[in-house]
């Protein structure tokens, strides 16, 4: 390849990635968070419904059906882990909502009398609070908008990672597995940044793919509507729904039991391990159970799905199933389980983990480098330099914008564990909590410059990040809002979280005692 | 420093580049995915297929617009081969 075109490459590297880095490591940062999201919800809001056994369920639905008009409508059958033993039944309570729609819920219980006890559920938000932080990098705006801006981030993230493959190619063999930890800092972070870059690079791909689809779908099929598919789109989403083979039908028919359904399940796709049944127009012969589950053996979607008929049991729709999705299906699920780590359990999960925060890394790194490439440096004829207005920007949004995201994090799940024990709806707080600890981290960088702001910053990431172990604490002394404790796996990841951001505030302190002075990370 | 002449004319040319990549790209991308849709037969899931399709392919294209030597080039070779596509998505349309 030729120089130039190597130059010009570097050229767009730079641009696309100083452009999208701190979007980026917000969604990263986030996203990392992200697969562990059912479990860091289970861990803020422990289960306050009491299990119904599976066996009883049936009489609770039947129940609740007589009582509860609604629930004719719609109504919901969470299983526990072992999928099948214990169930909690639940319903929205003003009426059917998808279950992504943040509406309040109630749940029910049968008493030993035979009576029914309906509950308030409390909000359980945590997890889908990292996952909307990490669907728009937490830009204050709609999830929609967020989610789209954050499409076209990614297509300028894909580009960067191309261009940066080409710029490195050339020195590939030679540099890759270097890492010069000599006196040039600039060429140590440079070595990290391309040898990480590098070492996930496949990751980086399907990330970058699959963010801009999930960012621009709706765009990309009003394009493709008129010259792919004939204006006929709206017709062939509803061919291909798995709904689609369960008409409307109000004529009574009992709703088969809820083992009987599950069983008919099992016989079709033995491996599927379904986790929630979600009943529509229970009671009549157009009843649709959706069983959603998962089956960790495939790459498959976020979420597997059955659809079963309700009056009869027969299982109408499997295109979702993962040992049952056709060519076309698994192909599309692939990208999905990619992207989403829900293939292989959790080893693949906390692969997931260390490769999005190495994600995070990489467009921190990548934000240095940028700002080292524009240091002017002092010579001794000239003497002290200063450091022009850009990069002093870039330098204090860097910082700012990171660790006021680490801070706010490691606050928004401390806000999202005491709120729910306080009784309160924990998302007002949480976003206070991360938006506070945002706006002020990038205020505080911004006043103070990022030499001075980065060290205190750290600590205060440190110190935020170190409250959640000592949550473990509140857990003990309030045993009655202690309902999964999770293994303090939470608590000790964010111990360790916590020790190593205090690492990173020591040497920062040392830089800006030793550094040189014509650096935008010299206090002089 | 070479000559004007002995020197290879590989140019920025951002814009002409960046819109070849982007606009022609997608194009392209469209017309290839339009093409696989009317060459395969249906099934479960096709649709979804389709539309994943398009992101992979423009964004390849639109990161390697930066290999051809001008923005001319970019146009020329990338438009013609959007003309070509839509061409034989015509043809197979006919043909069906």
């Amino acid at each position: 390849m030729h120089n130039e075109t190597i130059r010009h490459y570097k050229v767009v590297h730079t641009w696309t990635g100083i452009l999208c880095g701190l979007f980026l490591f917000v969604a990263f940062y986030a996203g990392a968070l992200t697969v562990f999201a059912p479990s860091l919800t289970r861990w803020a809001t422990p289960e306050t419904l009491p299990a119904t056994p599976l066996e009883q369920v049936d009489g609770l639905i039947a129940r609740a059906m007589e009582q509860v008009p609604l629930t004719r409508e719609q109504f919901r059958i969470r299983l526990d882990e072992t999928g099948g033993n214990a169930a909690w039944v639940s319903w929205p309570k003003n009426g059917p909502a998808s279950p992504r729609d943040k509406v309040p819920e109630v749940g029910a219980v049968l008493a030993a009398d035979g009576s029914l006890t309906i509950v308030d559920l409390p909000h359980r938000e945590l997890g889908e609070f990292i996952d909307t932080l990490h669907r728009t990098a937490g830009l204050p705006v709609d999830v929609e908008l967020g989610s789209m801006f954050m499409g076209v981030v990614s297509a300028l993230y894909f580009v960067a990672l191309v261009s940066g493959l080409i710029v490195l190619l050339p020195s590939l063999i030679k540099d890759l597995f270097v890492v010069r930890l000599g006196k040039n800092v600039k060429r140590f972070w440079l070595d990290a940044h391309n040898l990480v870059g590098l070492v996930c690079l496949p990751f980086h791909l399907i990330i970058a793919v699959t963010s801009v689809v999930f960012g621009l779908h709706d765009e990309i099929y009003a394009v493709m509507n008129p010259v792919t598919f004939q204006g006929e789109i709206r017709q062939m989403f509803q061919r291909e729904s798995p709904f689609s083979a369960i008409k409307p039908d109000a004529e009574p028919a009992p709703l088969q039991p809820v083992t009987m359904l599950l069983q008919r399940v099992r016989e079709t796709a033995p491996d599927f391990r379904p986790y929630m049944l979600e009943i529509r127009q229970a009671g009549t012969k157009g009843a649709s159970v959706s069983v959603w589950g998962n089956d960790e053996q495939y790459l498959a979607y976020r979420t597997g799905l059955a659809v079963v008929n309700g009056a009869t049991g027969a299982v109408v729709n499997t295109d979702y199933v993962p040992e049952l999705q056709g060519g076309y299906g698994s192909t599309v699920a692939a990208f999905f389980s990619l992207h989403f780590g829900t293939y292989g359990g959790e080893p693949v999960k906390w692969g997931y983990l260390v490769l999005g925060l190495a994600g995070a890394f990489v467009f921190y790194s990548g934000n240095l480098l940028w700002i080292e490439s524009r240091r002017r440096h002092e010579k001794r004829s000239t003497g002290p330099v200063t450091q022009s207005r850009s990069t002093h920007v870039m330098a204090a949004l860097t910082v700012g914008v990171c660790l006021g995201c680490v801070s706010g994090v490691s606050l928004a799940i401390i806000a999202g564990k005491l709120m729910p024990m306080l009784g309160d709806d924990p998302l007002p707080w949480q976003n206070a909590a991360y938006y506070a600890a945002l706006v002020l981290s990038v205020g505080w960088a911004l006043v103070r410059g990022a030499a001075r702001a980065t060290v205190p910053l750290l600590w205060a990431a440190a110190l935020a990040t170190a409250l959640i172990p000592l949550l473990a604490l509140v857990e003990v002394l309030m045993p009655q809002a202690n309902g999964d404790p999770g293994g303090l796996v939470l608590e000790a990841v964010a111990l360790v979280g916590a020790i190593l951001l205090l690492w990173m505030a020591r040497a920062s302190a040392r830089r800006l005692r030793n550094g040189p002075r014509d650096s935008v990370w010299s206090a002089a | 420093m070479s000559t004007p002449a002995e020197a290879p004319a590989i140019k920025a040319h951002w814009w002409a580049k960046t819109l070849a990549g982007v606009l022609c790209g997608f194009a392209l991308a469209l017309a290839l995915a339009t093409l696989f849709h009317q060459l395969t037969p249906g099934g479960p899931g096709k649709l979804m297929l389709l539309m994943w399709l398009i992101s992979p392919l423009w964004l390849t294209i639109a990161s390697l617009v930066y290999l051809f030597r001008d923005g001319w080039r970019a146009w020329g070779w990338l438009g013609g081969a959007s003309v070509l596509a839509y061409g034989a998505v015509f043809v197979s349309k006919l043909g069906s």
